[in-house]
């Protein structure tokens, strides 16, 4: 391993151009996209199509001219203890971090930089801006060095502020907890809400016929007749079943591919990927909230989607939470002694919220879905009748299993979310983690005599919908209390 | 870790026993003149739609001219109502605001937890002399309590009280 003090100002490694370019392509792609297959679909034989052509060729250019300057004039080092940042194309930008202030360094290979053989560097802090910072591009062992001087700065503040003399190990511990291999990772992939993926299809198939018929093709004339209706639903909701079971497989497949969730000496690291690596790594000073969940499917087989919260921006958050995918519930007690001491939820009584949360949501849905039926029954069309009914029934069923399952536990220092309709999922938050308590209501939960309370912690911020009056407020006060009288840092 | 003992319990503060100061008188204006530019934009937009001939039907702009008109005083009034209920209150460990009228919220921030505030000056607060104070924790893009229709001595004031509470020797290190 090389020793590096980064004191001098450092560049990217080359590789960032392409980096930078493949990045920024993938926006135009990905903002485009709706327009790029309807262009190259409608075909391109007249001046439009020559026009649209040379815009999305200088598109390309102008984006690749930017990606080169932007390599050159992004520069960093670290000086008296901060990172600091020049960046900027048009407007020049420079950005000091304070060591002590940084809460993550992730490291990530995607496809791209495993053929250059380098590696992405993320920096995240606690920021409540979002001044994150990301190193396109870096070889593999200079974005190492550069992780350990970040956090070996941020241990060394540690021990100064604590005075502990501690010692630590020097040759870290690492402990697997959980591995997935092919086989449980397809049973994930089969057993995976199935409608999540239907109905991106669902959505791509009602966007493509509308194309269609935009740019000319009759859809009318491939339209079956009425005979034929229900023989086309059958094959269509069988294509729609396979279709979704292999469009999942094939994004967990892909995503997670060798997941491996490692205990390092007082943290975390997380990796999988097939074609993108990644490597996150919490520490358990850091970890906001445990939550776990399963679904119809996955009661059945036992396996559960652990995804482990830290502080950072929230866009870090949404974008890379810890997700762990097909764990058992001997995995998660062990995680669960591992950063807590206990198993924290169990023989755990949940405290339900009143039943007018379960009438009003009911009352939302139930009421346009009966109206929408009254007319159809009106016009006499039967068939979307049967399909507002069963959405009806869906509806229902779901908020009715929704509400006996919607509750909150508090365990000694920690609160314990527990809902979900179909599947469950439980969420711990400490209570020495929590940033704020607040509570609202609104005229009908007045009327009733119902408040809904909310926390937040560093990772999010999670509520507890239509609790009587006297209990919400009991709860409020007391985490309000709890957080106060805790001198435990948050992190 | 601590012991808790149903001693303990019943000495827990309660937040709403405590007394709210008042914003600004100022700060009822402050609402009016905001909630009324939203409503001429409303206006605005409506008659533009209007002559461009996009409401169809000519008696569609005369109905929504009268919904507009309620929508108007409901929401003026509602103004007027929310003003008369918001506050804000300092206690030993936390700072509460106490917020809106049809939906009503009261949000507690403990001093322990606070990452930065801010003292800001939009332009209508700048007319009335009415300043803004911004409390951020960590997480999150917006501010956790953003209390407007403070005069400047209360916004500092209150702002230095609580650098003064808050631990920020994180920060420092």
């Amino acid at each position: 391993m090389i020793e590096h003090s980064f004191s001098e100002t450092q560049r990217q490694s080359a590789a960032a151009i392409l980096q930078i370019i493949y990045k920024t392509y993938r926006i135009i792609v990905r903002q485009l996209w709706p327009f790029l297959i309807v262009f190259f679909l409608g075909g391109s034989n007249d001046s439009f199509g020559t026009k649209v052509t040379i815009v999305l060729v200088a598109i390309a250019l102008l984006s690749m001219v930017v990606s080169v300057l932007g390599y050159f004039r992004y520069t960093f080092y670290v000086e008296g203890g901060e990172l600091v940042v020049n960046r900027g194309v048009l407007v020049r930008k420079r950005l000091v971090l304070p060591l002590g202030k940084v809460q993550s360094i992730n490291i990530e290979q995607n496809l791209l930089h495993r053929l250059m053989g380098v590696v992405g560097v993320q920096v995240d802090t606690a920021g409540s801006t979002g001044e994150e910072i990301t190193i396109d591009a870096l070889s593999t062992a200079k974005a190492q060095a550069l992780k350990n001087l970040l956090l070996s700065s941020k241990k060394e503040v540690k021990r100064d502020t604590q005075q502990e003399d501690q010692d630590e190990a020097v040759v870290a511990e690492q402990e697997v907890v959980h591995e997935v291999d092919i086989g449980d990772l397809l049973v994930v992939g089969l057993t995976e809400n199935h409608l999540k993926s239907g109905w991106i299809i669902i959505a791509f198939g009602l966007w493509l016929f509308s194309e269609l018929e935009g740019i000319g093709v009759e859809t009318a004339d491939y339209l079956p007749s009425l005979q034929s209706l229900a023989v086309l639903t059958t094959y269509l909701i069988g294509a729609f079943l396979i279709a979704s079971l292999l469009i999942s497989l094939v994004r967990i497949v892909i995503r997670y591919y060798g997941l491996s969730f490692v205990r390092e000496e007082d943290g975390f690291r997380l990796q999988h990927g097939l074609f993108t690596k990644q490597s996150i790594s919490a520490s358990d000073r850091k970890i906001q909230t445990i939550a776990w969940r399963d679904n119809l499917l996955r009661k059945t087989v036992g396996l559960y989607q652990l995804s482990i919260k830290q502080v950072g921006s929230q866009a870090i958050n949404s974008k890379k939470p810890l997700t762990i995918v097909g764990i058992r519930r001997s995995d998660i007690d062990r995680i669960l002694i591992d950063v807590f001491g206990r198993v924290v939820d169990r023989g755990a009584e949940y405290e339900g919220v009143h039943v007018s949360w379960r009438n009003r949501r009911m009352a939302f849905v139930a009421v346009p879905l009966l109206a929408l039926a009254g007319v159809f029954i009106y016009m006499q069309k039967y068939y979307q009748l049967a399909v507002a009914i069963g959405l009806l029934v869906y509806w229902i069923a779901a908020t009715w299993r929704a509400y006996r399952k919607l509750g909150y536990a508090l365990i000694d220092d920690y609160l314990v979310l527990s809902g979900g309709a179909w599947g469950d999922y439980r969420t711990i938050i400490p209570l020495h983690k929590l940033q704020y308590v607040a509570h609202s209501t609104s005229p009908y939960q007045r009327r009733k005599g119902l408040v809904t309370i909310k926390v937040k912690t560093a990772a999010g911020t999670h509520t507890i919908p239509y609790l009587p009056d006297h209990l919400g407020r009991d709860l409020r006060d007391r985490l309000l209390y709890e957080v106060e009288v805790c001198d435990q840092d948050w992190m | 870790m601590m012991s808790f003992t149903n001693d303990q319990l019943q000495t827990i503060p309660d937040v709403d026993s405590v007394a709210y100061h008042q914003l600004q008188p100022s700060y009822r204006r402050y609402s009016m003149i905001v909630s009324s530019i939203w409503l001429l934009i409303l206006l605005v937009v409506m008659y533009s739609c209007h002559v461009l001939g996009w409401l169809g039907i000519d008696y569609v702009i005369g109905i929504a001219t009268i919904s507009w008109g309620l929508l108007a005083c409901w929401s003026l009034w509602v103004t007027q109502q929310a003003y008369a209920l918001a506050g804000y209150a300092i206690r030993q460990h936390d700072i509460i605001y106490r917020s809106g009228y049809l939906w009503r919220s009261v949000t507690a921030v403990p001093y322990s937890r606070i990452q930065h505030t801010e003292v800001s000056q939009g332009p209508v607060g700048r007319w009335l002399n009415l300043y803004e104070l911004q409390v951020y924790t960590a997480g999150g893009v917006s501010s956790d309590l953003h209390i407007k229709g403070l005069d400047q001595r209360t916004a500092e004031s209150i702002r230095a009280f609580i650098i003064s509470q808050a631990d920020f020797s994180d920060d420092r290190a």
